[in-house]
Formats: C-alpha cells, sequence, structure tokens
C-alpha cells in the first residue's frame, strides 16, 4: 500500500479542468505527514511510496525535504522502506529542489499539456495569464536535471486537434515518458471524438516510425493497451482497484481510497481512516468490494477485461458512482484498443526488433538502462 | 454522447507473453536471428540486478524464465551451470580470452561459440556494482534508479524489490515488477517467497536450478531460430 500525500489545496495555477480547483486552507504539517510515513512503514514493510500530491505540493518544499529527511531517518532506524514520488506543475521547480531530487531519488512527473496552443487553452496562471513559457523552461530545466521524469499530458475537446503535435514536440524536448490522460469529465461530442480518433491514427504512424528509427520512449496509453493484451495472464493487477494499492491522505490526515475522494470532505462514506489511527478497514473493504462489483453496463462486452473501466476514483468522477461507465471513458477505450492493436499487429508483423524488445522481454528496462548509462561503450 | 458495449472484436493477431513461453517460435525474425544493438547476442542477467535474471535472446527475440531467487550465484558457480547446460544443448562455448574480445555485452561476457555466434554471460553482484559505480562517475545515477535500488538491495543483503526505471509512476512501476512474473512464479507463486526464507544453501541450489532451467529455455529459443 503507498500513500499519496495532499499537502495542500493551493496551487499556483488555475487549470480550468482540475477535479479539485485550488481553494484556500490550512497545509498539512509536519507532524500530519510524518504521521503518515509511520502508517506508510506499517502499511507496507517493503518500500512505501510516498507521493507529494496537491493543489501544487511544491508550494510546501520545506514539508517535502523534512518528510523525505524523517523517512530516511526511519530507514536508517529500520523502521520502514520509502520511495518518494512528485506531481508538479513545474513553476516551482529550482535547482535546489532538483538537487534534492536527484540526491534522494524523488521520481518526478510534470504536467504538460503539449504545445503552447493545447497547454494554454486550460493551463493557466492564478492570475488567468497563461503558463506555456515558463513550464517550458522549467520542463527543460527538469529534463536535464532528471531525464527519466515523466509528463502528463491531459487532452480535452478543444484541444485533441493538436494531440499528435504536442506528443511529438515532447519527445523531441526529450521527455521520454509520455502519459496521455483524457479529461474525461469534459463535454466531449462527436465531432471531438471523430477528432481524436484522427489524432490517435497519426499518433499510431508516428509511434511506428518512432519504434522503427530506434527511439526509446514510453507512451501510456499505448503501451498500457498493448500491455493489456500481451500480458493478459496477468493484467488484472495493473488495473485500477479502489483503495486496493494506494490511499490518499488529506492535509489534515483523514484516508480517502484514491486522489479524487479528498474533496468529498472526511465526514463522508468515502474517508477510510486517519493517519493516528490507521486504515479502517471494514470501510476499505466495503468501498473496495463495492468496486469490484461487475459493472452490469460491461457484462457482454468483449473487452471488458482490458479496459480501465475498474477505475472507481474516475467512474465518481464523471458519474458520481464508481460502477458507472462514462459514455467518454467506454468509446475512448474501444478507440484507443482497436487502433493500438491494429499498430501492434503491423509492428509485430514487421517482428520489429525494438517492439518486441519492449513488449515481450523483462529484461528490457535493465538493458535500456544499462545503454543509457554508456554501456557497453563506456567499458 | 453515448456508448455501447463491443460485441464482437476480432482477436489481436499478435501473441500474449504466454504464447510466446511456451511457442518462441512466435518471435523468430524470420532468417538468420537479427544481430542485437552493440552486437549483444545473449545475455543471462541474474539476480544481480533486483529481482530478474532473463535470457536476452537477440533484438526483439526474447524468451525464457526470469527468475532467480534472492541468492547470488557467483560467475564461477552461474558459469559452471550454463557451461554445463549448453554443452549438452549443442553448443560450444568458450571462455578463451581470445574469443570473447571479438564480443561485446553489457557486463563482462562470459563465454561465446564464435562458430555459432552466440555469446552469453551471466549477470553478478560484481557486475552489478561495477556498472553503479561507473553510472556514479558518469554523475548521472542519481537518475538510474535501477541502479540505486540494487545498490539498496545489496546493501541490505537482499533483494531489492524490483528495478525501478525513473519516470515511470507507481502504478506503472509495479506494473513493470509484476511483468516480471515467470511461468515458474505462476505455477507456484509462493516460489519466491519460500526461497527468501530457505536456508542459503537451499536457496541456492534454487537459483541454481532456476538457472539451469533459463538456460535450457534459451536452447529451446536458439532451436527454433535455427541457430542450433
Amino acid at each position: 500500500m503507498h500513500l499519496t500525500l495532499n499537502l495542500t489545496t493551493s496551487c499556483n495555477m488555475n487549470c480550468t479542468y482540475c477535479y479539485a480547483p485550488p481553494r484556500p486552507g490550512p497545509a498539512m504539517s509536519e507532524q500530519t505527514a510524518f504521521a503518515a510515513l509511520e502508517l506508510g512503514a506499517r502499511l507496507n514493510h517493503e518500500s512505501c511510496g510516498i507521493a507529494f500530491f496537491g493543489g501544487e505540493p511544491l508550494l510546501h518544499k520545506d514539508l517535502i525535504a523534512a518528510v523525505v529527511e524523517r523517512g530516511r531517518a526511519m530507514e536508517k532506524e529500520g523502521k520502514g522502506h520509502f520511495h518518494f514520488k512528485l506531481t508538479t506543475n513545474g513553476l516551482l521547480l529550482d535547482d535546489a529542489f532538483l538537487q534534492l531530487a536527484q540526491r534522494e531519488h524523488i521520481m518526478l512527473a510534470m504536467s504538460v499539456d503539449g504545445v503552447e496552443q493545447a497547454h494554454d487553452a486550460h493551463r493557466r496562471l492564478a492570475d488567468g495569464s497563461p503558463s506555456f513559457e515558463p513550464v517550458r523552461a522549467s520542463l527543460a530545466r527538469l529534463l536535464a536535471a532528471k531525464p527519466y521524469a515523466s509528463v502528463i499530458c491531459v487532452v480535452n475537446p478543444d484541444t485533441a486537434r493538436h494531440l499528435s503535435e504536442s506528443i511529438a514536440w515532447l519527445l523531441d524536448a526529450g521527455c521520454r515518458y509520455l502519459i496521455v490522460v483524457l479529461n474525461h469529465a469534459a463535454d466531449w461530442t462527436e465531432r471531438d471524438f471523430g477528432m481524436l480518433e484522427k489524432q490517435y491514427r497519426k499518433l499510431a504512424t508516428l509511434y511506428r516510425q518512432w519504434t522503427r528509427a530506434g527511439r526509446k520512449f514510453y507512451f501510456s496509453p499505448f503501451e498500457t493497451k498493448i500491455s493489456s493484451h500481451v500480458n493478459r495472464h496477468c493484467y488484472h493487477k495493473d488495473r485500477c482497484e479502489l483503495g486496493n494499492r494506494q490511499l490518499s491522505v488529506d492535509t489534515e490526515g483523514y484516508l480517502y481510497p484514491c486522489v479524487q475522494f479528498p474533496r468529498a470532505g472526511h465526514q463522508s462514506r468515502w474517508c477510510i481512516g486517519n493517519v493516528i489511527d490507521g486504515v479502517d478497514e471494514k470501510a476499505r473493504q466495503a468501498i473496495r468490494a463495492e468496486s469490484e462489483t461487475e459493472k452490469a453496463f460491461c457484462r457482454d462486452c468483449v473487452i471488458k477485461d482490458r479496459c480501465n473501466n475498474t477505475c472507481g476514483c474516475l467512474n465518481w468522477q464523471t458519474t458520481g458512482d464508481i460502477n458507472a461507465i462514462s459514455p467518454v471513458l467506454c468509446r475512448n477505450e474501444q478507440l484507443l484498443t482497436t487502433i493500438v492493436d491494429r499498430l501492434a499487429e503491423k509492428l509485430y508483423r514487421e517482428r520489429e526488433p525494438h517492439f518486441l524488445q519492449k513488449h515481450y522481454s523483462d529484461a528490457y528496462p535493465v538493458l535500456s538502462l544499462l545503454e543509457d548509462l554508456g554501456y557497453p561503450g563506456n567499458r | 454522447m453515448r456508448s455501447s458495449p463491443l460485441l464482437r472484436y476480432q482477436p489481436p493477431r499478435f501473441p500474449t507473453k504466454l504464447e510466446v513461453l511456451a511457442t518462441p517460435e512466435l518471435l523468430r525474425c524470420g532468417g538468420p536471428p537479427i544481430l542485437p544493438p552493440r552486437r549483444t547476442l545473449a545475455a543471462a542477467l541474474a539476480a544481480g540486478i533486483a529481482a530478474s535474471p532473463a535470457f536476452l535472446l537477440g533484438t526483439g527475440c526474447t524468451a525464457g524464465d526470469v527468475l532467480v531467487p534472492t541468492v547470488y550465484l557467483s560467475e564461477e558457480e552461474a558459469l559452471a551451470i550454463i557451461l554445463d547446460e549448453t554443452s549438452k544443448g549443442g553448443l560450444a562455448l568458450s571462455t578463451d580470452p581470445a574469443a570473447l574480445a571479438h564480443i561485446v555485452l553489457p557486463f563482462e561476457e562470459d563465454a561465446v561459440d564464435l562458430q555459432r555466434n552466440v555469446a552469453v554471460e551471466y549477470v553478478s553482484q560484481q557486475d552489478c556494482l561495477a556498472a553503479i559505480r561507473a553510472a556514479e562517475d558518469a554523475g548521472i545515477v542519481a537518475d538510474a534508479g535501477l541502479a540505486m535500488d540494487a545498490t539498496g538491495g545489496l546493501d541490505r543483503g537482499t533483494n531489492s524489490d524490483g528495478y525501478r526505471c525513473d519516470g515511470y509512476n507507481m502504478d506503472e512501476y509495479e506494473a513493470i515488477a509484476r511483468d516480471q512474473q515467470t511461468q515458474a512464479e505462476l505455477a507456484d507463486p509462493d516460489l519466491h517467497f519460500r526461497a527468501i526464507t530457505q536456508s542459503p544453501a537451499s536457496s541456492k541450489q534454487s537459483a541454481a536450478a532456476a538457472l539451469r532451467s533459463q538456460v535450457v529455455d534459451f536452447l529451446d529459443w536458439l532451436r527454433a531460430n535455427g541457430v542450433i
């Protein structure tokens, strides 16, 4: 079990599609954050992932540094083992923090919605002004310090037309871990989906070209869709399971089954404990059981086992019910599956070496990294 | 917007990993095996790096189990097993430095059959540490999650919790770790746990058996590709 610490509800941006728009309120206290570490160590005897989230977590760099320091101290005392991750809008990334991230191996993810027209359409500073230029500068700093950092790119109906251009731009900018997420809560129309399909098809062509050129990249959701077939025997373990792999901790220390739920408040049924008393197992299991109920709508669907329909968090955000599937999700999953399967079929038919390595070799991440490290050239 | 379940869909025409494990020919590249990047022909990654020993069977052509219990076989022990099994399978691997000079593998190559263009290496604990040192020297180790994880695993005298490539989010990282499940693990979910809790001697036996099994898989793959 891993923990996502919502350090603050404040943000220095005001993105139009944010599911938890910034609001004033006290940040998480050091005492609460430390209690979360203790809980994490109790819940996970191997390495507990601590993800710093918000609002914008870098508004509280001192707290992050203190939590990491405390975590390392606990490790030395044999009281736990931790790895850290942070998701940021990038505006407050500075050299000092990047050094901390390097030193403490904090995995970083940054939100960039692509080219300027796509990014500035929704990702606005708190005063409403565009954020692309400062974010582009931050992205360059980030990749210089952490070349394996991931970039999260949200696609909206009005920005779908920029998707392939955006991904190509990000890849050319040096991003290698690209995670594209649809804003499922947006008001998508048939016409928007027509554009999205066109862009996915363009991306499939680019993916094939990039792969054949030997470029290394991880592009979700294409990789995950391929994996949903290649690793069919164990893919169910990779799918979202509410309250099963990670819990979200709000600024006051209350626990929720995923990142969407803190906004429901600790008096809602989604609150499943707190960092002092621990997890209310009965409540957690009840939510988990509810989320694992077969989705009536999906019962006869032939790709239901490869679909993201199990993401109760997303379902709740879009329909208000953790078991109700939004039409946007359903259509997007069908679109992706069909386009990506045809892409993978082509690459397989060609026995494209990099494709086969990426998706069938368990050693690929290791060997790829070794190659990046200069092996065997540096020997 | 409306949607409806997909009621008919042609199964994808690319194989699953289990199908590949059962029938390595599915990844046959056609004609002679393509030489992988940097002339890496075959690599046996073993317990030194996280939990994942594996044979890399040429570019894009891979198969074989990827499990070795959490005990490190020494270079010598591993090489003895590899040479024993490959000789039974028709390979004539040589450890002659002159022959090895023709091949470059990610770590120290261990044996080569120049006639059949096959090389094998076993990545040991020492190899791992050497890689980490080189990465540190290059000033990029902070981003080599793998290297640091391996360090942690080695320092603690236990197995690392899986290799981690910085940049993956938590779920994806875990998915990668799970991807390393092997046929052996699938058949026996407790295998890894038992390996950890067994006595060192029996763990070493398990490691040796797992490695032997990998070599056999490797030979099968070579046969499937017409190399031997």
